[in-house]
């Protein structure tokens, strides 16, 4: 059955010689892809936009990531995802799936959604890793935005990440948050905080011994935001933060990603200069 | 409406004494080492958060509008559609995803000491399981971790109960013993407590429709603050329980 979509994103990274190019980026409706930052020291490094700065009732989004062998790319989205109003009960869907070849390394950054009043929302990310394979992404979740400045207003938001290694399931990451049957603000769900930040690393070579390690670097941060690292059933990290606003947040998730990257990927700092946004 | 599945051949005691010996099970004196895990709850007592009956009232029963409804109680009921399709490898597949679904170490294995227990105890008290060696051996083998709502669902299906009766069980079962860390931990008197549990059986009571029409699709589905305090737990001074 063909969709219409009310916008997609295809890209594709592959190695040239020594080094990575974007072979394809393809576009079509409501979603655009930058042209090269040049932030990355040579990564390759795009940010996917949305013309409208949101997403609107009901409508579909497709993105489609392929990293060729040993390409290492860096996605993020430009801004925060605004998922508008909803006055119809229609559900808006973000799908995206990322499927890696060996050896590559996917740097994909997804900034936090802002819902609505009333909007409701599923957003699924299917990540498909081959061996050797490495991963960082991030997302969240704010308590949204209503013309009366009451926090969760909206309907039912489900963002879901998937991410396998060939036939196994390496992790399943589904915040669900439906304030007509849950209370959002309270303690178990988001605890008097408005802003939620996830992040995942997947790297056979993580261990205990970094968790401790990251842990200790962040114990240093001056932040008001609650935040927590646990390693995952096999080669992976997490990273939870709940804090007052989205800068308290991403000081923590931006000094996670920092960590790992010198520490363990021994990659020069990169500055996405985004406003508001992600500073690695 | 469900109906229940007891056999027509089985008469009226024996389905009761099947249903007993169910019910058995979910008694939070039943020693399977559950008295030892908090699920988080102690991250929120040693921060503060939680330092009167109304502050655990309102963890429990956030905990079972997220993690328990999308959790443990959906796993039960999916657990039951793949025996009652005679789906058995379905069931490790299930096993492994809300595994994979749960983002701290200790949570995790917690779960996994807990199966592990209730596996050996219900195996010694009842011979010939349905299922039950195969889902050890899925366990052994690596395809599935082991989880205490599957082997609960295993024992409850074969002696004939319906999925709604053993998710309400399982969940009064959880809820019971969460309530009795809670009065040793907080501490709260016995009979808020009971109080508390009585609203949690309430609770179950909406929650069964909502998980009878869920799909695996929303298996794991987890609360932010539920699995933040899960996570620091790991790493929290002074420590009365295991997770």
């Amino acid at each position: 059955m063909s969709k219409t979509f009310s916008g997609e994103i295809e890209l594709s990274f592959a190695c040239r010689g020594d080094r990575v190019i974007a072979d394809r980026t393809y576009r079509r409706g409501n979603s655009r892809i930058s042209a090269n930052v040049p932030a990355a020291g040579g990564i390759p490094c795009y940010f996917l936009i949305s013309t409208g700065g949101g997403f609107i009732e009901g409508e579909h989004y497709r993105q489609s990531i392929h990293l060729g062998m040993d390409a290492h790319a860096i996605v993020t989205t430009q801004t925060p995802n605004y998922i508008y109003k909803c006055e119809h009960g229609l559900t808006t869907r973000q799908e995206c799936s990322v499927s890696m070849e060996k050896g590559s390394f996917l740097e994909y950054y997804i900034d936090e959604t802002i819902p609505y009043k009333d909007a409701v929302y599923e957003q699924r990310t299917d990540i498909q890793l081959q061996e050797d394979a490495r991963l960082i992404l991030t997302d969240g979740l704010t308590s949204g935005w209503a013309p009366d400045g009451s926090a969760f207003s909206y309907g039912r938001i489900g963002q879901r990440i998937r991410v396998r290694r060939g036939d196994r399931l390496l992790y399943n990451d589904y915040l669900l948050i439906d304030p007509s049957r849950q209370p959002a603000a309270q303690l178990g769900f988001f605890e008097g905080f408005a802003c939620f930040h996830s992040a995942v690393i997947i790297d056979a070579c993580l261990d205990a011994a970094f968790v401790d390690a990251v842990r200790d670097r962040l114990a240093r941060l001056r932040t008001s935001a609650r935040f927590g690292v646990s390693l995952l059933e096999e080669e992976g990290v997490v990273l939870r933060i709940l804090g007052p606003d989205a800068d308290q947040t991403r000081t923590v998730l931006d000094a996670f990603i920092r960590f790992y990257r010198e520490e363990v990927c021994k990659l020069a700092p990169v500055d996405l200069r985004k406003r508001n946004g992600i500073k690695l | 409406m469900q109906t229940c599945r007891m056999g027509t051949v089985m008469n009226e005691t024996e389905g009761l004494l099947r249903r007993l010996l169910a019910f058995q099970m979910c008694d939070s004196t039943f020693p399977i080492g559950t008295f030892h895990h908090s699920f988080g709850m102690e991250n929120y007592l040693r921060e503060g958060r939680i330092r009167k009956g109304k502050d655990f009232r309102m963890w429990i029963e956030n905990y079972y509008r997220s993690q328990f409804l999308y959790g443990e109680g959906l796993l039960l009921l999916l657990v039951f559609r793949a025996l009652d399709e005679d789906s058995f490898k379905k069931i490790p597949e299930l096993d492994d995803l809300l595994t994979r679904s749960t983002p701290a170490l200790e949570t995790r294995n917690g779960t996994k000491k807990i199966a592990r227990q209730m596996l050996i105890l219900a195996r010694t008290l009842h011979r010939d399981i349905p299922w039950m060696d195969a889902y050890e051996t899925s366990i052994a083998d690596g395809r599935a971790h082991g989880n205490p709502a599957v082997v609960f669902a295993l024992f409850a299906h074969a002696q004939g109960l319906c999925a709604q009766e053993s998710f309400l069980m399982y969940g009064y079962s959880v809820a019971s013993t969460l309530v009795q860390n809670a009065v040793r931990s907080i501490p709260l008197g016995q009979r808020e407590g009971q109080v508390i549990l009585t609203d949690v059986i309430r609770l179950l009571g909406q929650l069964y429709p909502q998980a009878a029409e869920l799909d695996e699709d929303c298996l794991g589905a987890s609360a932010p603050g539920l699995e933040l305090a899960q996570i620091l737990h790991e790493t929290q001074e002074g420590r009365l329980f295991m997770s």
